[in-house]
């Protein structure tokens, strides 16, 4: 049976800020809170139910990472080791609050394989449009709807690979879920946004 | 009319078209999808639809951090408790 790699010690920028914080300059965690916080609060936005839940979430994560540095391994980045505090923490605030509701998602928007047409003529053209003319408000707002009509499965797989940047490795073992799991909702969550847009385009927007 | 959009062969890629999107699939699947790709205009645009999604994403504004939940963690270090 192959065995899993020994995970190489981290040793980048925040790696040398934890062994500073741990070797007493504490003030020094306040350079990591400045670095992560904006991601950690748009994270949590995106899976949390309520704002004033995303704030607590921060809160939490932050104080449960300073608490327990000295259990970080120095095995991952310390970016996947706060998210992973971050999702869990998430996931009690969902699990607290019965109000929050999984939206119900048709198979069909799920669908890879039998999607619409694309049209006759080749590409449409919100493919190729330059970016900057293409995104306004009206079409960001719509994306953050599609993003949070997601089963919460799927939307923290997109969440962690595409918005977060994490490996599809770092999101399995983020998530403790086996890579090929994550490489699966991340499939499914990428059609069913890509059909959402398609749709969007389709009615003229 | 409508073109019918998938062979089987283009559903066989479609399962796989995320992974070859972040350049996770095998050298000979990597191969098959490009040589597929060039021939098939419906799974071009299927892929660049994927990519123009993930751009859009991407380009998502990030929501400030409200002030309040700043000052609470600028107080963090100060009266957190360190176990270490």
């Amino acid at each position: 049976m192959k065995r899993p790699p020994t995970p190489r010690p981290t040793d980048d920028e925040d790696a040398h800020l934890i062994r500073a914080v741990l070797g007493g300059r504490k003030e020094l965690f306040q350079r990591l809170i400045d670095k992560y916080q904006t991601g950690l609060y748009n994270f949590g936005l995106r899976l949390c139910p309520e704002e004033r839940d995303a704030e607590e979430m921060v809160q939490d994560a932050f104080f449960q990472a300073y608490r327990f540095l000295h259990q970080f391994r120095f095995e991952s980045r310390f970016k996947t080791w706060l998210y992973k505090i971050a999702a869990s923490a998430c996931d009690k605030k969902r699990k607290r609050t019965r109000a929050a509701r999984e939206h119900e998602v048709s198979y069909e928007e799920f669908q890879t394989g039998k999607e619409k047409d694309p049209p006759l003529g080749g590409e449409p053209t919100w493919v190729s449009e330059p970016l900057d003319r293409l995104l306004n408000e009206e079409l960001a707002g719509y994306i953050r709807k599609a993003v949070a009509a997601l089963p919460e499965k799927y939307r923290l797989v997109l969440v962690l690979r595409d918005l977060e940047g994490f490996s599809t490795d770092e999101t399995a073992h983020l998530l403790r879920l086996k890579p090929e799991t994550v490489k699966v909702r991340l499939h499914r969550a990428r059609f069913f946004l890509k059909n959402k847009l398609q749709r969007y385009f389709a009615d003229g927007r | 009319m409508a073109v019918k959009f998938h062979s089987s062969q283009c559903r066989a890629l479609a399962q796989k078209i995320s992974e070859y999107l972040d350049g996770e699939v095998d050298l000979q699947t990597r191969r098959l999808i490009q040589r597929h790709l060039k021939d098939c205009l419906q799974c071009r645009t299927c892929l660049a639809m994927l990519q123009r999604s993930r751009e859009l994403l991407r380009l998502l504004t990030q929501e400030q951090v409200p002030k309040t939940l700043r000052k609470k963690l600028e107080k963090l270090t100060a009266s957190g408790r360190m176990t270490c």
